[in-house]
């Protein structure tokens, strides 16, 4: 599923980023790379973009980014 | 003495600047979102009988150089200037602030990292072996606590320890064979043309090829044919870009080091933001509450300083009254009338809003120290999107509300050109501090009370929209592209430090001041020079009316000239020559304006029983005039210094010329409309 699909609240596992070369760099400056624990907290009140924790870290990202992002859900607290 | 410079690295929100403050003793604002510190700042202190230079250097994610920030900082370290590096580490966010520092590890410098925060660590269960994490780094890492000067003194021993011990440095991280021997070959290569057989630097200079964090040709075109080669062959092998692979290397070294540097004594909680975020943030609460706080801002901005203002106004009074009585007898002249009308009327004039300024100032630093500044980027991404922009220029946005020429510095932090110059380009009509003495002016002069609120709020909104308008037709012109990724980090919520808060907001009221003493006071005198001289002959002026002799003598000094002859332009939006000539110095400075209407209102009566300039606007012009006369203040240029700061920023005259011009036009045809308008339905 993308990262965009997972419930609010639920915990995911990140399988696979399809995007250009430099924004994959940026993720993963970030901490969002393959195999990090992603929690999802909330959509902007206008739907875009969503906000998601990982590590300790608090992040804002767009759909149409977070779209490109494949997981798995986990259960596993980050 | 010897110095030893140091350069400051961390991520954003590391707390890097608390450090700062507490190793230098500098007053420097305490940011809470990404890229406050986009300037260079230095500090000094002493220790242990060296001379310690500390450079603050932006707070950056990585050193790969997408932005400019990334690149004045990866530049500094990289030079030979810097002697030490300090990275400074949030303790709750290691693993992630841990990808910079592998990135400086792999430079070869003595390397101090600074576990910041170390309190609200051990709270949250955290323990660092601190020895351990050195060892790995092959530098000294120690504890800080940056806002309350805890650890600075091991800090400083850190860094002369790590000045004179002279370490071997060979920092490397494994990448997994296949890309080690192709940065081998590089390194090879690079050693023997560019670096002069230093081993060290050319393989630094590889991984940069590898990484693609330069040019491909930077380092030749041998190197740049070996380096695409392996770039081909690695993406054939893996599926990935050599950087990805590298990048995944880079974070199983910190997961070692994270695995056996640290240990977890509780479940990290951070709650608190995530609470508070679930009201502020909500669906339906979100945006409503940020409407709301900003429409506090200005109403607080009003109902704090009114009070403040009137008991300056009154000050400026009693020295009017003061200089008048205590003038010699007789020797009433154009020197009197340089003193009370043009410097004390001028001056006066714009300190007395220095109140509404510090207030809004106020607000805007504890938006920016809480963290609520990077939630307002979140919330108004999607609209920003609609119009070709960041969220992250939203930022910039807000600070514009304060003074344009830091918001235009702090556009810094959009690592896209196009967005940038766009966000430029459209910051002027963000309604500034220099704004707010004409609003304070016109509005309680011409609105009841209960819409003094709502008028001052719906100034600020048209500017808003205006700006929205021009930005997305600067995305669909000059400024066309795709936009660049959205990722932005949302600081924890933090209570903001009177200390820091304090300081923000005196720094940006104290330039405010400045400019009333320096530029404005200039301004003053060159523009009372301007409205009463040359004088007209008094044999012209018989048998008038004082109110038409003061007129036709207003007209025939060089101001007047000038606002005569532009008349026809400026009557179209409803000004007349006292207008127009205050007008011609708001250019400068657009606090000049209400500084040049009390000296313009105030010609030939000093001494006499004076009213107010509210009163006095009252009784010559309508609503809708006073009205037009904010809205063209609203959409020209605000000042000089933003000129200058936008041609710095853009590189370019063309952009600085073009901007003051194209919104000089702008404002003439939309205020010309609207009053045209206004008076059709009158």
């Amino acid at each position: 599923m993308k990262l965009t699909e997972v419930p609010k609240g639920k915990f995911c596992k990140i399988k696979s980023i399809s995007a250009q070369d430099r924004y994959l760099k940026r993720f993963a400056e970030m901490g969002l790379r393959t195999g990090a624990c992603v929690k999802v907290l909330r959509f902007a009140p206008l739907g875009d973009p969503i906000e998601v924790k990982i590590g300790n870290a608090f992040l804002s990202i767009r759909c149409e980014n977070a779209g490109r992002i494949e997981v798995d859900l986990a259960d596993k607290s980050n | 003495m010897e110095q030893i410079t140091v350069g400051l690295t961390g991520n954003p929100n590391c707390g890097k600047s608390c450090v700062f403050n507490s190793l230098t003793g500098a007053k420097q604002h305490v940011g809470n979102y990404p890229g406050v510190t986009v300037e260079k700042v230095e500090g000094w202190c002493e220790h242990k009988g060296f001379k310690i230079r500390i450079v603050d250097l932006p707070g950056t994610y990585s050193i790969s150089a997408h932005s400019m920030d990334e690149k004045v900082a990866r530049d500094f370290v990289l030079s030979e200037e810097c002697d030490v590096i300090v990275n400074v580490i949030d303790s709750n966010n290691f693993e992630r602030n841990l990808f910079l520092t592998t990135q400086l590890f792999e430079l070869n410098k003595p390397l101090v990292a600074a576990l910041n925060m170390y309190d609200v660590a051990t709270k949250n269960g955290l323990e660092y072996d601190k020895e351990k994490i050195g060892t790995f780094l092959n530098g000294t890492a120690v504890s800080t606590v940056g806002n309350k000067g805890e650890g600075i003194k091991e800090l400083l021993d850190a860094v002369v320890y790590e000045y004179n011990c002279q370490r071997e440095f060979d920092n490397r991280i494994n990448y997994g064979s296949d890309i080690e021997e192709r940065l081998e070959r590089l390194t090879c290569l690079i050693s023997k043309e560019i670096t002069g057989g230093d081993e060290k630097k050319a393989r630094y200079h590889a991984l940069q090829l590898l990484q693609m964090d330069c040019d491909i040709n930077e380092f030749g075109k041998d190197a740049a044919e070996v380096a695409q080669e392996a770039i081909s062959e690695l993406n054939r092998m893996y599926g990935d870009n050599p950087h990805i692979l590298m990048a995944e290397k880079r974070y199983g070294f910190i997961s070692g080091l994270f695995e056996q540097t640290v240990r977890k004594t509780v479940e990290i909680r951070h709650d608190a933001s995530d609470a508070i975020d679930k009201i502020l943030l909500n669906r339906v609460l979100g945006l409503p509450i940020f409407f709301g706080m900003m429409y506090l801002v200005f109403k607080l901005t009003f109902w704090l300083g009114d009070p403040v203002m009137t008991v300056i106004e009154h000050g400026f009074d009693i020295l009017k009254g003061f200089v008048l009585s205590s003038w010699p007898a007789g020797g009433e002249g154009p020197l009197q009338s340089l003193i009370v009308d043009g410097i004390i009327g001028g001056v006066g004039g714009v300190v007395v809003f220095l109140p509404n300024i510090i207030f809004l100032f106020l607000a805007i630093a504890v938006l920016e120290d809480s963290g609520y500044m990077a939630r307002a980027a979140f919330l108004m991404d999607r609209i920003m999107k609609k119009i070709g922009l960041h969220g992250q220029s939203f930022i910039p946005m807000l600070i514009g509300f304060g003074c344009t020429v830091p918001a235009i510095m702090g556009t810094r932090i959009l690592n896209e050109r196009k967005s940038r110059l766009t966000t430029i380009m459209i910051l002027p009509l963000i309604s500034c501090g220099a704004r707010l003495p004409i609003y304070a002016l016109i509005i309680p002069a011409f609105f009841p009370k209960h819409l003094h609120g709502f008028m001052m709020w719906s100034m600020y909104v048209i500017g808003i929209l205006i700006a929205i308008i021009l930005a997305k037709v600067l995305r669909k012109t000059l400024f066309k592209g795709r936009n660049t990724v959205m990722l932005m980090e949302l600081p924890p919520y933090r209570v903001p430090t009177l200390r820091s808060v304090f300081t923000h907001m005196w720094q940006k009221s104290w330039l405010y001041l400045k400019k009333a003493g320096t530029l404005i006071l200039a301004i003053s005198i060159i523009l009372w020079a301007m409205t009463s001289y040359p004088k007209l002959p008094e044999e012209q002026t018989a048998g008038m009316e004082p109110k038409q002799a003061q007129a036709a003598e207003l007209k025939h000094t060089a101001a007047g000239r000038i606002a005569t002859t532009i008349e026809p332009a400026t009557e179209l939006m409803g000004f007349d020559y006292k207008i127009g000539t205050a007008l011609i110095g708001a250019f400068a400075a657009k606090e000049v304006f209400v500084a040049q209407m009390g000296i313009v209102n105030s010609l030939g009566e000093a001494g006499a029983e004076s009213k107010p300039l509210r009163e006095k606007l009252k009784d010559q012009y309508t609503p809708l005039q006073g009205f037009c006369v904010m809205l063209f203040c609203l959409i020209s240029t605000p000042c000089i210094a933003t000129v200058a700061i936008c041609r710095k920023e853009t590189q370019s005259w063309a952009f600085a010329m073009g901007q003051f011009m194209g919104l000089t036009v702008l404002a003439f045809v939309i205020t010309a409309a609207v009053y045209q308008i206004g008076m059709l339905l009158t």
